[in-house]
């Protein structure tokens, strides 16, 4: 879960370390990666193929990882985002920590970095956008036919084998006034682990605006799109699907 | 190609042999990487604008700020069809800027003052006094105010700041 708010006129990368020391004694281990770009959800057009948008302007700011020991709790911070992942690293290992308790700890982390851009001179943040991600990977033994109809419920039953799979689907996120806001997408794919063994990917994300600019305001975001992505999970799974699921878990 | 563009059900190879199963028929190609005539020109100026100097208009003013920029270019995406000719951008004071588009009959106006924060101003045939909005994310009715100004038979053309 993340967002993503307004770059502070006080704050320049030179200080990432400060940041750092904020949740190093959780997250003693960093590590630097290329910066994502803004993105918004915005409405009008239908979506068009994206265009590489590239600028440089000779002042940029890195992306910052800030781990857990074992790597599965994940902060990640530059400029305009902050956001916390957790990651299962192995399918024998970690217990997924629940919702409720990642939404707390990201809220204390939001406030914490409010807090200290608040020290700097700054104003409180300014959401401009908030995510959630649901990521399930699915193992696909070596030499075994990849059957999709038996995860995905929107795949045709008599569907035959398939090499790949790609499917993604958008729907739009509106208020109680029927005003879009935001987008839940589903995306299936085939891919491959770390270690070269193919997956096939289950990924919801939802993203937008949220109804207020301020962390309250996220918190409302991510805990309402929980359900959707909840709803749309049921939707398109197949009940064999939960159950092994379930099990896994 | 991102997987979150491209919408279509694919299924890019078939492992069955001796019975080949048939595929749908295709609803649409799409072509080439989201060519549009105002891509180029825009980008430039984007550009442009985030490299002004500190103070580049005597009183101290930023340049147009990175997250303004890619708010802008989401925004335009949405409402400017492929053929469209590329806006006026003019930068503001406080790292905003304003689009514009001018034909004999019609102006939009779209001062981009934050990601989420748009005033959105028109004159046209259809509202000779004007008319203005304040807009967040959605930028549906705009999309309306230039198809009324294409389809008006004027070519929308970008003047000089």
């Amino acid at each position: 879960m993340g967002i993503q708010f307004q770059p502070v006129p006080q704050y320049q990368q030179i200080r990432a370390f400060e940041v750092w020391e904020i949740f190093r004694d959780q997250f003693p281990v960093v590590q630097e990666q290329p910066p994502l770009n803004a993105q918004f959800e915005t409405f009008g057009l239908p979506a068009a193929t994206p265009f590489p948008f590239n600028i440089f302007t000779g002042a940029s700011h890195d992306r910052f990882w800030f781990l857990k020991e074992g790597g599965h709790d994940l902060i990640q911070f530059q400029q305009d985002r902050l956001l916390h992942n957790w990651r299962k690293l192995d399918v024998k290992e970690a217990e997924y920590p629940r919702f409720e308790n990642i939404i707390k700890q990201f809220r204390d982390e939001m406030v914490a970095l409010q807090d200290y851009f608040a020290r700097l001179g700054n104003d409180r943040i300014i959401v401009t956008q908030c995510e959630l991600s649901y990521l399930n990977q699915i193992p696909v033994p070596d030499g075994q036919p990849l059957r999709p109809q038996e995860w995905f419920s929107f795949v045709a039953a008599d569907q035959p084998p398939i090499d790949e799979f790609f499917c993604t689907a958008k729907y739009v996120l509106r208020d109680k006034d029927a005003k879009p806001y935001g987008r839940l997408y589903r995306e299936s794919v085939t891919g491959a682990d770390q270690k070269g063994r193919k997956l096939l990917t289950l990924n919801l994300t939802a993203r937008g605006r949220p109804a207020s600019d301020t962390i309250d305001g996220a918190l409302d975001f991510l805990e309402s799109t929980r359900h959707m992505i909840a709803d749309e999970f049921i939707r398109a799974t197949t009940t064999a699907a939960q159950e092994r699921w379930k099990r896994v878990r | 190609m991102s997987p979150v563009a491209n919408s279509a059900f694919s299924l890019l190879t078939n492992n069955i042999s001796g019975r080949a199963p048939r595929l749908p028929d295709p609803s649409r190609l799409i072509v080439g990487d989201g060519w549009t005539a105002w891509r180029d020109p825009v980008m430039q100026r984007l550009e442009s604008l985030i490299q002004l100097p500190q103070g580049w208009d005597g009183y101290g003013a930023p340049p147009v700020g990175l997250e303004v920029v890619h708010f802008t270019l989401q925004m335009l995406k949405s409402i400017c069809p492929s053929d469209m000719v590329a806006p006026q951008i003019v930068p503001g004071v406080a790292g905003d800027l304003q689009v514009e588009w001018h034909t004999p009959s019609t102006t939009i106006e779209l001062h981009v003052r934050a990601p989420n924060s748009v005033a959105a101003w028109r004159q046209s045939p259809s509202v000779p006094d004007g008319e203005e909005f304040e807009l967040t994310n959605d930028f549906v009715m705009v999309l309306e105010w230039v198809r009324e100004m294409l389809g008006d038979g004027s070519a929308a053309v970008a003047t000089a700041a």
